[in-house]
């Protein structure tokens, strides 16, 4: 269904709309596993709100984009890299 | 799109000094307080525990202020763990702050918080003997 109404908030002309649909969906795609989907999409959302001006967006997009960390602090994804390393 | 640990790291540390510099223009200080608390992460991950021992000292400040306990005992885990080959009674201090906040309001770590951390709180609680001293 979101992802339903991120095919109606891009066809939308309302940047604002498309950008907070986007980080949502984002959000939901990160917790069902697409990461790659979830990195995808915050990037172009990123992107998009840098060049509307929108700050504030631009920032939770690229909060998303920095936190694999925090990610895996909420979700308890496994990212081997992350997780193998010892003191 | 799966990156090597390197390059990856490399971007979100990018995006983490984006979200901080943002969040320090516009007040904004949830998102500073993640910001840092990610730089921190990644600080520790990288092994150099000196950068991430002042990372979540300065995510501290912003994350008190939000009197939330999420940002807080992020920070308190992250400064036990980066702290603990230098001042090991102060980052046994964290850890026990931090788990008595986790125990009284809930918050607990999550799996991968538990296994990025608990090698460098096994290491921390070997130190000390039961009753909290450091051990000689």
């Amino acid at each position: 269904m979101i992802e339903g109404a991120l095919g109606l908030a891009e066809g939308s002309n309302d940047v604002d709309l498309v950008i907070r649909v986007r980080l949502h969906v984002a959000t939901l795609r990160s917790q069902h596993g697409d990461r790659d989907g979830s990195i995808s999409l915050n990037e172009r959302t990123a992107e998009l709100a840098a060049a509307s001006g929108d700050k504030l967006g631009r920032m939770m997009a690229l909060l998303s984009l920095g936190e694999d960390a925090a990610i895996l602090r909420r979700f308890g994804y496994a990212e081997e890299s992350v997780l193998c390393r010892s003191p | 799109m799966q990156l090597s640990f390197a390059a990856s790291a490399m971007q979100r540390r990018a995006c983490s000094a984006g979200v901080l510099r943002t969040a320090e223009e516009l007040g904004d200080t949830f998102y500073e307080a993640a910001a840092r608390v990610n730089l921190g992460i990644l600080n520790v991950v990288k092994g150099d525990m000196g950068h991430a021992a002042k990372d979540f000292r300065a995510a501290l400040v912003p994350a008190t202020q939000l009197r939330s306990t999420y940002p807080v005992v992020s920070c308190l885990d992250g400064l036990a763990a980066a702290e603990r080959e230098d001042e090991t009674g102060r980052a046994a201090l964290m850890l026990a702050v931090s788990d008595s906040l986790r125990l009284r309001t809930g918050p607990p770590r999550s799996p991968a918080e538990e296994q990025m951390y608990e090698p460098y709180f096994t290491i921390l609680r070997k130190r000390l003997d039961c009753t909290g001293r450091e051990k000689r």
